[in-house]
C-alpha cells in the first residue's frame, strides 16, 4: 500500500467520529439521489404501465361519477365507488346508433363482502372473454388458457398462489395465476369473468346470504364500456356522439386521464428533482467546508509530513483519498438504504401521491444504483477540491514557526 | 556530504505596500560540514528556524542558493526535492511533531513507509534499538496521546536519525527534555557525526556548547561564528 493510503486510513480509522459524519454526508447526498430517481422513475413506470393496460381509446362509465371529486383517480382505480349503468341505455353502442366503434367490450366491478361466506373483502374485475381486448392481452403474459368458470386471476400485491381457493359468497374460486406487477390499482384487484360473477350473485341469491346486498348482475348492469374506435373516425367525433346521445353515462378519453395523472407527475417530480438538487448543493456545501476545515485543523501534520518528505501532490493525494473513501463507503451505504426505503414503502409511496408507482426491473435498478453511487462518489471528491487546492498552499515552514 | 547555503537571505513583505519586508535573514553563507556538529544559538527571532527550514529545502530563500554537495536544492521540482528530504535529511522540527493517528512506532518508521519502501526486519530492529536508546521501547504501540511532552520529544529524534541521514537539522531538541535525556541525545549526535553525518542543532542552551565542532550566533537575522570551547575526543 502506498503511505499516502497508508496514512489517509490510519486516520479514518483513527478518528472515528470524524470519519462517521463524513459518511453520514455521503449517506444522505447518496440517499436523496437514489430515493429521488427511484420516486420519479417508480412513478414513470407506474404511469406507463397504467397507459398500456388502459388499452382503449375511450372508456364509457355511468354518469353520476362525472360529478365526483377525483373523477380520473376514480376511473383510474376501478371505479371503487361501483356506479353502474342499465344495459339498456348502451344499444346505440352496439346497433350502430352510434357510428364509428370499433372494438367494444364491458366490465362489471364487484366487491365481495367481509363476512363468513367469502375468504376476504376483494375488488372484482369481470369482463367478457367473447369481446375483452384490454384485460385478456394482460392476463395472458401470466396465463396462456382462458378462464374457465370460477377461476380467478389475481393481482401482484395479493399474497396467494396459483391453485389456492377463495371463497366468494360461498362459491370457491381456484386462483389460476397471479399478474405481474403493474404499480396500479390492477394490482389489488381480482379478475374473472362475467359468467362467474353471475355464479356468485346467483349462490348468494339462492342461499339468501345476507351479506349480499347488490341489486345489479353482469347481465343487467355494467360498470364502464371500452371502445376503440373504428379506422376513419376520430376519437374526438366518437366520444361527442356518445355524451350527446346517451344522457346515463359519460365518455372520456382514456388519454386525458393519463395526462391528468401524467401532470400530476410531472408536479411530483419537479418537487422531487429540486429536492434532490438543494440537498446535492447542501451536502456538497458541507462537505467541502467539512474539508478545509479538516485541512486546517490538521495543518501541522500535514507540514510534519511534508518535513519528512512528503511532497504537495502527496498531500493532495492523501485528502483526494480520504474524501473517495468516505464519499463511496457512504454512497454504498445510502444507496444501498435509498432502495431498501423504497422497496419497502413503494405501497406508502403509492398512496400518498395517489399516482401509480412501479419499481423499475432489477437491471434498471443495478444502473440507477451504480449511477447514484458515481454521482455521489464523485460529487465527494468535487466537494474536497477546495480542501486540496488548500493544502498546495499550506507552507510547512511557516507553520512549523507559528506553532512554536 | 556538504550542505552549503550561498548568500541566502529571506525576507517577508509586509501587507501594506509602503511598509518596509521583515529581513528574517541577512545575506548568508553557511556550511554544514561532513562528520562535524553544528551548534546555532540565539535569541528568540533572530533566525535560527528560518535558517534551518531554507537548509531543510523548506523554505524558498528570497535569495541565494542551497547545495547539497553540487545539487542546487531548490532549483529541483517540489517532487524531487522532497524525495531528497526523505534521503538525505533527518529533521526534527520544534515543539511536538508527531502525527496523533500513528502509534509511536509507525511515527518513527514514517521516512520508510513515506514513499513505500519496504520496511525490513533489520530496519525494524535499528528503529526498535533507537526508542531504546532513547528509553521508550516500551511505548512502541502507543499513540502520542497517551506521552508526555518529552517523551513525544524523544520519538521524534528517533524517526529524524532512523534513516541514517547524512544531514541532521535540529530545532530545539532537547527543549523539553531532563539533563540526562538531553545527554543521551547529544550522545546520539555525536555518533551520527562520527558515522559521517553533518548535524545541526539550534538551541538555546549554552551548557551544551563543549559538543560543537562549530558554534555560531544569530543576531537579528545575522549569523556570527563564535569559538568553540570544545574538544571532546
Amino acid at each position: 500500500m502506498s503511505a499516502d493510503g497508508f496514512i489517509t486510513l490510519k486516520q479514518l480509522y483513527r478518528k472515528p467520529v470524524r470519519t462517521l459524519g463524513l459518511i453520514l454526508l455521503g449517506v444522505i447526498l447518496s440517499l436523496s439521489i437514489i430515493g429521488g430517481t427511484l420516486i420519479i422513475s417508480g412513478l414513470r413506470s407506474g404511469l406507463d404501465s397504467l397507459e398500456d393496460r388502459l388499452g382503449a381509446d375511450i372508456m364509457v362509465v355511468p354518469v353520476e361519477l362525472r360529478s365526483k371529486a377525483g373523477f380520473n383517480t376514480d376511473i383510474l382505480q376501478g371505479n371503487k365507488g361501483y356506479y353502474y349503468v342499465e344495459r339498456d341505455y348502451l344499444n346505440s353502442l352496439y346497433n350502430g346508433g352510434i357510428k364509428g366503434i370499433g372494438q367494444i367490450s364491458e366490465q362489471y366491478y364487484f366487491a365481495t363482502a367481509s363476512a363468513d361466506c367469502c375468504t376476504a373483502p376483494m375488488h372484482l374485475i369481470s369482463y367478457d372473454p367473447k369481446t375483452d381486448f384490454t384485460i385478456k392481452p394482460w392476463i395472458e403474459v401470466s396465463y396462456k388458457d382462458e378462464l374457465k368458470d370460477c377461476e380467478i386471476v389475481i393481482g401482484y400485491d395479493i399474497n396467494l398462489e396459483p391453485g389456492d381457493v377463495l371463497y366468494f359468497f360461498g362459491v370457491p374460486c381456484t386462483v389460476a395465476a397471479r399478474m405481474e406487477q403493474t404499480g396500479t390499482y390492477l394490482d389489488t384487484a381480482v379478475y374473472t369473468t362475467q359468467s362467474t360473477i353471475e355464479a356468485l350473485i346467483k349462490n348468494a341469491i339462492d342461499n339468501n346470504l345476507p351479506a349480499y346486498t347488490g341489486t345489479t348482475a353482469p347481465s343487467t348492469h355494467v360498470s364502464s364500456v371500452l371502445i376503440n374506435v373504428a379506422d376513419g373516425y376520430s376519437i374526438d367525433e366518437v366520444l361527442q356522439a356518445i355524451n350527446e346521445n346517451i344522457d346515463e353515462v359519460y365518455a372520456v378519453k382514456s388519454k386525458s386521464l393519463i395526462t391528468n395523472v401524467a401532470e400530476g407527475l410531472t408536479s411530483v417530480s419537479g418537487i422531487i428533482s429540486t429536492l434532490i438538487i438543494v440537498i446535492w448543493i447542501l451536502s456538497i456545501s458541507v462537505m467541502a467546508v467539512a474539508f478545509v476545515m479538516i485541512v486546517n485543523e490538521r495543518k501541522k501534520e500535514f507540514a510534519i509530513i511534508r518535513v519528512t518528505g512528503a511532497s504537495e501532490k502527496m498531500m493532495q493525494k492523501m485528502i483526494k483519498k480520504e474524501a473517495f473513501i468516505v464519499s463511496a463507503v457512504g454512497s454504498i451505504l445510502g444507496a444501498v438504504l435509498g432502495i431498501s426505503v423504497v422497496s419497502l414503502f413503494s405501497e406508502s409511496i403509492e398512496n400518498y401521491l395517489d399516482l401509480p408507482f412501479l419499481l423499475p426491473s432489477p437491471a434498471n435498478l443495478l444502473g440507477i444504483f451504480i449511477l447514484a453511487i458515481a454521482a455521489a462518489t464523485i460529487s465527494g471528491s468535487i466537494a474536497a477540491s477546495f480542501a486540496v487546492y488548500r493544502i498546495s498552499r499550506l507552507d510547512p515552514a511557516l507553520i512549523l514557526q507559528e506553532d512554536n | 556530504m556538504i550542505l552549503h547555503a550561498e548568500s541566502v537571505s529571506k525576507e517577508y513583505k509586509k501587507r501594506r505596500k509602503n511598509q518596509k519586508p521583515d529581513a528574517a535573514l541577512k545575506q548568508t553563507d553557511f556550511v554544514l560540514e561532513e562528520g562535524a556538529l553544528t551548534i546555532l544559538r540565539g535569541a528568540s527571532g533572530s533566525g535560527k528556524t528560518t535558517l534551518l527550514n531554507i537548509l531543510a529545502g523548506l523554505l524558498n530563500p528570497s535569495e541565494g542558493h542551497v547545495f547539497l554537495d553540487d545539487t542546487d536544492i531548490y532549483a529541483l521540482s517540489d517532487e524531487d526535492r522532497s524525495r531528497f528530504r526523505n534521503q538525505y535529511f533527518g529533521i526534527i522540527p520544534q515543539g511536538q511533531t508527531l502525527l496523533s493517528c500513528l502509534t509511536v512506532f509507525e511515527n518513527v518508521l514514517l521516512p520508510y513507509t513515506l514513499y513505500g519502501e519496504k520496511v525490513t526486519a533489520e530496519i525494524k530492529e535499528n528503529a526498535l534499538s533507537l526508542l531504546k536508546r532513547l528509553g521508550i521501547d516500551d511505548l512502541k504501540d502507543n499513540l502520542p496521546s497517551e506521552l508526555s511532552g518529552g517523551e513525544r520529544r524523544r520519538v521524534a529524534v528517533a524517526r529524524a536519525l532512523v534513516k541514517n541521514p547524512k544531514i541532521v537539522l535540529a530545532d530545539e531538541p532537547t527543549g523539553d527534555l531532563d539533563e540526562k535525556n538531553t545527554e543521551i541525545i547529544l550522545n546520539l549526535f555525536e555518533e551520527y557525526k562520527k558515522n559521517g553525518s553533518a548535524v545541526l542543532m539550534v538551541t538555546h542552551e549554552k551548557d551544551i556548547d563543549h559538543y560543537a565542532d562549530n558554534l555560531y550566533r544569530m543576531d537579528t537575522g545575522e549569523i556570527f561564528r563564535s569559538v568553540s570551547l570544545r574538544k571532546r575526543a
